[in-house]
């Protein structure tokens, strides 16, 4: 069995987007559900979001070192990797560097000021929870938000339907534009995943919601303030609403 | 009894309208003459020096008329109709008034008193006797039935007074025409002592002024909406004062538009589906918004999705409203504030004038940089010579040669859109359009109503064919009563607005749009059909022109104008160019469009 060290050297030395996808969504698996079974659905993604093989050169890779193993039931994240692997993974999402025209800041302290920011700006706003600087819950106006720090866009229609059903909106903040987010866009034509989810890309100043604006209008604005940028839409997100119907990508120029 | 102070005398039901609006100084009464209202007619004949009958072909008309005459004088004139028909063709013009917070008294006449619920020629009753106050009462302040003379007498200044104070509105008064000529025992009250003496113009308390001034001089990016409450309160000096001394740029809502002139350095525009981009895109980055007498509606605020146009909340709203039950509608309020936007505002000239003034300087720099995003824009159609003519060049060449304070009517469908994005109204105050409403032909007969109250200025109606065409007899009124309005037909063969929502919403499947000549058994087969709008007008004893060629825009209107005869130019326009959309509109359950200018950078 691997030992956490070598886990942690590996990741550090072999780190890739890929690998750290699929972890983080091994992890989110099996905070989500008890055998922490990673799903085929999400399996599927992850394959799209990278590729076929190289996904599954990687899970051999991982399940050989033990990281993952392999039951009856499918794919999961070796029980007793879970706690170290969530220490590292919060530490490596938390130093990923942001570099902007005039500053120069890590994932963490960005998403720390951008709450901050929230905390100034949006009148009774409470933090409910944080952790580690990666993860906040924040209640406004009766609406919660969870607010995380991520490696992967893949993951995130595996907590939509319980967003929707605990009625809180999760916005994932990580460089998804990168790796291939717009494989995600078909999810905006589940209700679930339109009204409780967001997208923000702050390496590539991009993101993709269909918010209802409220609490999610002042990341633009802590955007603009902060940091003199916008998120712009990548221009695949309306057309892709349009062809599902949400959206009419006018033709009227 | 109310008026025991007055002597009693004997007065017939006409006499006591009469010379209440004699002694109310209204220079007009306009209306349609039918048997329920020639009793009514016959007590001014006598007082025609000082009261001008004016009569135009259809009670719509009169009240179109009316309507504009208040939105320019603030003095509503009385119409009058007869029984059925002529009462329900006024509901129109009722409902348009009170839409855009406009007033004029409806005098319509009844079945006699004796009548009630015998199915008496024209009368409502299958439901209940005499029952007209029932089919307007949704679209008046309040709707009066009088049974005696001396009811008259009463109703008559409470709804002047109802009319003028507050958020003006159109009054109605049914009379059973027997009570025209009836006599009956009253006095005709004083206006002054009933209705002109009212004061209705309140304020708000000083911690709230001290309130909004300290939430305007802590944001980063402030704006001051003016919506058509500030047009209605004749606070349009109060508003460019305020917007001065705070250093605040104004934006307007349709109904708004002219409340600031277009040029002043402070003004981004129109916020709206067809508005201007600088005003969009500061109303979707505002951090607080002083509305001013705006209810915030589907078109101004892209049908309340987040992101278009504004995002409330995050956006800090403060809302003043002469209305409550206008406030906090369709977005939740930092700050409500029930008052009258011009008293409120010279309060908070007076408390500005105590603190110091922000200078914004960042949020103006990122102002500065829309505009000049949208001059980019649009400056290629100043000159553009496309042909058939693009509506853009045809509002640039109005305004080239139109008088600075000129009186804009544009009219419902795309003009009115059109005149929304490209007229220039550089004299606060002569803008008018109907916004809530939104009544084809309101503009091609109110025309007519700003040249009653303004002959000395140049009044301009900008229309499309569809909305002339219902309302073509206007010239002739033009011509009757020597009224030298000017109409200026975006011809484009089509209701075109609902055209486009066909070609964008529907597929491009038009039905019942295009005026064309009907072959066979389908639309969209025939050719494209209109009258000959200039002969139509020449006919009419008025003058008429078609203009093809963007050359020839800006001489038919200077001479049209020169001219003092009423006069009709029919412009051919590209019918396939759509107005720029720079938020949306939405038709539930289609979904909403995306801006054809500026993308959505907030969601």
């Amino acid at each position: 069995m691997v030992s956490n060290l070598t886990l942690i050297d590996y990741l550090e030395k072999e780190s890739s987007y890929l690998c750290l996808n699929i972890l983080e969504s091994a992890l989110v698996c099996c905070r989500k559900n008890g055998n922490g079974v990673i799903p085929e659905p999400l399996l599927r993604d992850l394959a799209d979001l990278f590729d076929c093989r190289t996904l599954e050169s990687e899970i051999k890779n991982l399940l050989e070192r033990k990281v993952l193993i392999q039951t009856g039931e499918g794919i999961s994240l070796n029980r007793e990797k879970i706690h170290s692997l969530s220490i590292h993974l919060n530490q490596l999402k938390k130093a990923m560097k942001l570099t902007f025209t005039e500053k120069k800041v890590t994932a963490g302290i960005f998403l720390n000021e951008l709450v901050t920011y929230l905390e100034q700006e949006a009148s009774c706003l409470v933090e409910e929870e944080a952790n580690d600087c990666t993860e906040y819950l924040l209640v406004w106006r009766d609406n919660r938000y969870r607010l995380q720090l991520a490696f992967s866009p893949g993951w995130l229609p595996a907590v939509a339907d319980e967003a929707a059903a605990d009625n809180i909106y999760f916005a994932v903040l990580g460089p998804f534009a990168a790796q291939n987010w717009q494989k995600m866009l078909h999810y905006y034509g589940y209700p679930a995943f339109r009204n409780n989810t967001a997208y923000y890309d702050p390496w590539h100043h991009q993101k993709m919601n269909i918010s209802k604006g409220g609490l999610f209008s002042y990341f633009d604005w802590f955007f603009r303030d902060r940091y003199g940028s916008k998120f712009f839409i990548p221009d695949e997100f309306p057309c892709k609403l349009h062809s599902i119907g949400l959206l009419r990508y006018n033709d009227e120029k | 009894m109310i008026y025991t102070a007055d002597k009693l005398s004997k007065y017939k039901g006409a006499d006591v309208v009469a010379e209440y609006m004699q002694k109310e100084k209204i220079p007009y009464m306009i209306g349609y003459a039918g048997h329920g209202a020639i009793g009514l007619l016959d007590s001014f004949y006598d007082k025609q020096d000082q009261i001008k009958i004016v009569w135009p072909r259809i009670e719509t008309a009169a009240g179109f008329m009316a309507d504009a005459y208040f939105r320019i004088t603030k003095v509503p004139l009385p119409v009058y109709v007869s029984t059925g028909p002529g009462p329900v063709l006024s509901a129109c013009a009722v409902a348009n008034a009170y839409y855009d917070s406009s007033a004029f008294l409806l005098i319509t006449g009844q079945v006699t008193t004796d009548q009630f619920d015998s199915g008496a020629l024209q009368e409502p009753y299958r439901q209940h006797p005499a029952d007209f106050p029932s089919v307007v009462r949704n679209y008046v302040k309040h709707s009066y039935q009088a049974s005696t003379v001396h009811q008259i007498a009463q109703f008559l200044p409470k709804a002047f007074k109802m009319m003028q104070t507050g958020r003006p509105g159109p009054v109605h008064l049914d009379v059973p025409y027997d009570l025209y000529q009836t006599e009956g025992e009253t006095a005709v009250p004083d206006p002054e002592t009933w209705a002109d003496s009212v004061s209705w113009r309140h304020g708000a308390e000083t911690k709230v002024i001290t309130s909004i001034l300290k939430k305007l001089r802590e944001a980063k990016r402030p704006l001051i909406l003016a919506g058509g409450g500030v047009n209605v309160s004749e606070a349009r000096d109060e508003l460019r004062r305020f917007a001065e001394n705070m250093n605040i740029p104004v934006y307007t809502s349709l109904m708004g538009k002219g409340a600031i002139a277009d040029s002043h350095p402070l003004h981004l525009g129109v916020c709206g589906c067809w508005g201007h981009y600088p005003a969009v895109e500061a109303a979707r980055n505002a951090d607080v918004i002083l509305a001013l007498g705006c209810r915030f509606s589907d078109l101004h605020t892209a049908s309340w999705q987040p992101g278009f146009a504004y995002n409330i909340p995050a956006t800090k709203l403060i809302q003043i409203d002469i209305d409550p039950s206008e406030i906090a509608r369709n977005y939740p309020v930092d700050l409500g504030v029930v008052g009258d936007i011009k008293t409120v505002l010279d309060q908070l000239i007076d408390k500005a004038a105590e603190g110091e003034t922000v200078t914004y300087e960042q949020w103006h720099d990122e102002l500065a940089g829309y505009k000049k995003q949208w001059d980019d824009f649009v400056t290629p159609y100043k000159t553009c010579d496309e042909k058939p003519i693009d509506p853009r060049r045809l509002i640039y060449d109005i305004r080239k040669v139109a008088p600075k304070d000129a009186i804009m009517f544009s009219d419902v469908g795309n003009n009115q859109p059109w005149i929304e994005e490209f007229w220039s109204s550089e004299t606060p105050g002569t803008h008018f359009t109907a916004g809530g409403f939104a009544a084809m032909g309101f503009g091609v007969c109110g025309v007519l109503g700003a040249k009653l109250a303004r002959p000395e200025a140049a009044c301009i109606n900008v229309c499309g064919d569809g909305g002339f065409m219902m309302m073509p007899h206007a010239e002739a009124t033009a011509v009757q009563y020597n009224l030298p309005a000017v109409w200026i037909i975006m011809n484009n063969y089509a209701i075109g607005a609902i055209r486009d929502l066909q070609r964008f919403y529907f597929g491009g499947r038009q039905i019942g749009t295009n005026f064309e000549t009907y072959e066979g058994t389908k639309y969209h087969n025939g050719e494209l059909w209109n009258p000959d709008f200039a002969a139509m007008a020449r006919s009419m004893g008025g003058e008429g022109v078609r203009v093809e060629n963007p050359g020839d825009i800006a001489p038919a209107v200077e001479a049209a104008i020169k001219s003092q005869k009423p006069t009709v130019i029919d412009v051919i326009i590209n019918r396939d160019t759509p107005v720029p959309l720079t938020s949306t509109w939405q038709m539930p359950p289609i979904p909403p469009a995306l801006p054809t200018f500026g993308k959505i950078k907030i969601r």
